[in-house]
């Protein structure tokens, strides 16, 4: 009874065993016990990168096989593939090396050609290389050194810059330093300055500040606004009346334009010549008056005559004043 | 000298034992009920505390590959790292650690003891040669029964790991994510290491406890020193192996 009993706790327990181990291989999927079924296809890298014998083969992201070896074939990296026997290779698909995590693990992914026929047992397949981190880390290192230059030659500026005896921030010292009374007294007029404006002293200041400034200046604005007004007045009359002129309406139109007048005009100049010529001939009394000397004569004779007279009667002057005035009276 | 030739004389005598007893192979058949024993024995006695010991091997791996992965978060890995440490190391390293301390000190214990009071020296006057009745099924039973034990110390520390991984608050790591971190890195390959090698440990930790119990000469005292002798012997043979089986296994 207990031995019964036992023989088949036993056996049970060694079934459940071998249960789990079935359950536990058909789970974990990948079922390789040894060497795979399948069709064997070479394919060529410059470089193999990390890939290794029992790395997957994958077409479109899905597992159609694994590497079986890799091998190095005049300078190359040779992997063979196992491919699942039911899975069709177009010819002209191409094979990467692909990195299937940060860890590592690369597999070789098969890109799909279009190809109608597919490849047959011990064919190459097409590659392409693929850049990792390795290559990646090159490039970055490039960048880095041309960096490095770069910041050397700033650096380089910089020393020139800040060279103690001689660079361009030792003489701003310089100039600081010797101007500093300077500095401070501009500096402290400058706030002076800034604090009076903003005050609203001085006439800026109030300028500033005050509205009233700012009325008055408007109300000139204004006037200067008007004056322009009235200016433009003005000229447009001044061009009123020089139309009017060039018209000829008006007296100074028809001095300058009327014809009758210009005859007048040259009339009066003939007669006014006439009259001169008439003066210089000696014609008229005028004339004779002009051009006879004997009236002259004359003249300068009677002249005489007054001058003795009045000589004489400077002489007897006040006597004769009184004598007049007696001889008036008496 | 004595002592080099002492370890060269138990070399020599676990040999001659496995190749006699695995002589007698034939007459399994007719003695399969006391297979069935030792199976019972062996296997399905120790379960419980297999699974008792994998389940906290499981759950303190997952926490402390938490707590490390936490500052690189590499949490998506815990279930990597716990099914492939388990699966090719600590599963069958600690099932045949345990089986050396609860079957193969007890079989040193019987074996001892019936050597000691002639029992041994009995079956030989009956001409029953004691590898026959007493080392081969033991050995066919171990075979039987560490794939068995070891699977299961896999699974369960995995749960272990998974039940941990996602309720620990700081790790909280989904059990889907565990399990397929588990799926993508473990391969059935690893799991076979993984039986192989608790096979090859189960059967010399009975080997050798067989031998140094059959080899007690003298009175009752030397029992405990014959147990104590056989764990021993099986601890540090189940280390130096272990290395060493995992290196070959790896060249397959």
């Amino acid at each position: 009874m207990s031995h019964t009993l036992n023989t088949a706790r036993v056996g049970l327990f060694f079934l459940l065993g071998l249960a789990l181990i079935w359950v536990v291989y058909q789970s974990l999927g990948d079922g390789t016990f040894f060497r795979e079924e399948g069709y064997r296809v070479s394919a060529q890298f410059d470089d193999l990168k990390q890939l290794k014998p029992g790395d997957e083969v994958r077409m479109a992201g899905v597992r159609i096989g694994s590497v079986t070896e890799t091998k190095l074939v005049r300078g190359r990296g040779e992997a063979v593939l196992t491919i699942n026997p039911h899975v069709e290779i177009p010819e002209d698909s191409i094979a990467s090396v692909a990195m299937a995590g940060l860890l590592g693990n690369n597999f070789i992914s098969i890109q799909v050609g279009s190809s109608e026929t597919d490849m047959e047992e011990g064919a190459a397949i097409q590659t392409r290389p693929t850049l990792d981190f390795n290559d990646a880390f090159a490039t970055i290192g490039d960048i880095t050194s041309k960096v490095e230059t770069f910041f050397e030659e700033v650096s380089r500026a910089v020393a020139v810059i800040t060279d103690d005896d001689d660079g361009l921030l030792s003489n701003l010292n310089e100039v600081v330093r010797d101007n500093r009374d300077n500095l401070r007294e501009t500096l402290a007029n400058l706030r002076e300055v800034s604090t009076a404006l903003a005050e609203g002293e001085g006439t800026l200041g109030r300028l500033i500040r005050d509205d009233e400034a700012y009325e008055s200046l408007l109300g000139i604005g204004r006037s200067v606004e008007n004056a322009a007004g009235n200016a433009e007045l003005l000229v447009s009359d001044l061009r009123e009346i020089v139309d009017q002129i060039k018209t000829g309406e008006g007296p100074l139109g028809a001095l300058i334009y009327d014809e009758t007048t210009g005859d007048n005009l040259r009339r009066i100049v003939q007669n006014l010549g006439e009259v001169s010529d008439k003066l210089a001939a000696g014609e008229g009394t005028l004339g004779r008056l002009l051009a006879d000397e004997t009236l002259y004569h004359d003249l300068q004779a009677v002249l005489q005559k007054a001058e003795r007279t009045i000589d004489g009667l400077g002489d007897q002057g006040p006597i004769t004043a009184v004598g007049i005035a007696a001889n008036a009276l008496f | 000298m004595k002592q080099i030739n002492n370890i060269l004389e138990h070399f020599g005598g676990v040999l001659i034992l496995c190749v006699r007893s695995f002589a007698y192979l034939p007459s399994l058949p007719l003695q399969w009920r006391r297979l069935i024993e030792q199976c019972f024995l062996i296997g399905y006695t120790t379960f419980p505390i297999v699974a008792i010991l994998s389940f906290f091997i499981g759950s303190v791996l997952a926490l402390q590959a938490g707590y490390s992965l936490q500052a690189v978060a590499g949490q998506d890995f815990i279930g990597a790292l716990v099914g492939l440490s388990l699966a090719r190391e600590l599963a069958p390293v600690m099932t045949a650690i345990l089986l050396a301390g609860r079957v193969g000190s007890a079989i040193s214990a019987e074996l001892a003891t019936m050597k000691v009071y002639q029992e041994v020296d009995a079956l030989v006057t009956m001409n029953i040669p004691p590898e026959r009745i007493l080392v081969l099924p033991r050995l066919v039973a171990i075979l039987l029964m560490m794939p068995v034990l070891t699977i299961s110390a896999n699974l369960i520390g995995w749960l272990g790991g998974a039940i941990i991984a996602q309720n620990i608050e700081f790790i909280q790591l989904d059990q889907r994510i565990y399990f397929q971190g588990i799926q993508n890195f473990v391969k059935f390959r690893d799991i076979l290491d993984g039986l192989i090698k608790a096979e090859i440990f189960g059967f010399f930790v009975i080997l050798v406890s067989c031998h140094v119990g059959l080899r007690t000469t003298g009175g009752p005292r030397e029992i405990g020193a014959s147990v104590t002798r056989a764990v021993v012997i099986s601890l540090i043979l189940i280390l130096v192996l272990d290395y060493f089986v995992t290196s070959a296994l790896m060249k397959f």
